[in-house]
């Protein structure tokens, strides 16, 4: 029994000694850690190094990989878990750091105004998500960045699927709770021009 | 509609199809995506020639330390057999039994 895709478990097992089986593992796997740990941190240059991190470590220890059902994905995403919270208490004493600009100016340009305007709402949003709890937010990258099914990110994050849906709508819940809190903390007489955004 | 009263009508929906457009993929630069691979591969490579260095080494030092051994006994046991021999010449040869 595996919960490994196609030729991968064989991938694996040849990974520890053929750079090239490793090598096709990175290709398959890193964009959905570069993308996990760019929503939880928050910029670019950070996600770049602690994805590196994240396949060096892999690299030395797939030779002790155990097929236990789980998806060879799920190993990668607790390493990087596990780095992006040292990351984080490394960091704590620092201010919460604002998402790249570029996610700021996607859209059209059209309406530059509007495009602002949307843009903050964006900023507001992610900073939501960032506040939430590290298994929340997993959630959501998974459900959102991914567009993985409950039941894939059950096997993902060792849950199951009716257990995802509980902690999907709670999630949902405290994102709005959150959102709310930073709207009215930042309610300084730009929220009435961010309002025409929400209809987006 | 102000601030407020857009989060306080924020429902499921709304805040789902505002997720879906905010956390959309984000691609890594192709000059990191292959720098690593890169690094990773070469980091591979070299670890592997010193694993296989390392086992090298230890098996030529047990391969010479026990020809050594031997060696060594070998050149004992002729000094301990020439030894015997001339002390048996200087004492005349053989002891008889006979009286």
């Amino acid at each position: 029994m595996t919960g490994q895709p196609e030729g991968e478990l064989d991938l694996i097992r040849r990974a520890g000694s053929e750079a090239s089986a490793f090598g096709e593992l990175y290709e398959r796997h890193v964009r959905q850690i570069y993308n996990y740990i760019y929503y939880r941190t928050g910029n670019h240059h950070d996600a770049e190094d602690l994805t590196a991190r994240v396949f060096q470590r892999a690299l030395r220890h797939v030779g002790s990989f155990e097929d236990k059902g789980v998806p060879f994905s799920a190993w990668l995403y607790r390493i990087a878990h596990n780095l992006v919270a040292n990351w984080h208490r490394d960091r704590s004493r620092r201010p919460v750091v604002p998402f790249d600009e570029h996610l700021a100016t996607t859209g059209s340009s059209a309406h530059p105004e509007w495009e602002a305007m949307a843009a903050e709402e964006r900023q507001m949003l992610l900073t939501a998500v960032r506040r939430l709890p590290p298994d929340r937010q997993q959630l959501l990258i998974l459900k959102f960045v991914e567009r993985l099914s409950n039941s894939e990110i059950g096997e993902i994050m060792g849950r199951t699927e009716g257990a995802i849906k509980s902690l999907y709508h709670r999630t949902l819940n405290s994102l709005r709770e959150e959102f709310t809190r930073l709207d009215a903390g930042s309610d300084d007489g730009s929220g009435g021009e961010r309002a025409a955004g929400a209809d987006e | 509609m102000g601030a407020d009263s857009m989060s306080a009508a924020m429902d499921r929906r709304q805040l789902e199809v505002w997720l879906r457009n905010a956390m959309t993929p984000v691609e890594p630069s192709t000059r990191f995506i292959r720098r690593l691979r890169a690094g990773m591969v070469s980091y591979q490579g070299s670890g592997l020639a010193l694993e296989w260095k390392i086992i090298a080494a230890i098996v030529t030092l047990i391969l010479v330390t026990a020809a050594s051994l031997g060696l060594a006994l070998r050149i004992i046991l002729v000094i301990l057999g020439l030894l015997g021999i001339s002390h048996r010449r200087r004492k005349g040869g053989p002891t008889s039994i006979s009286a």
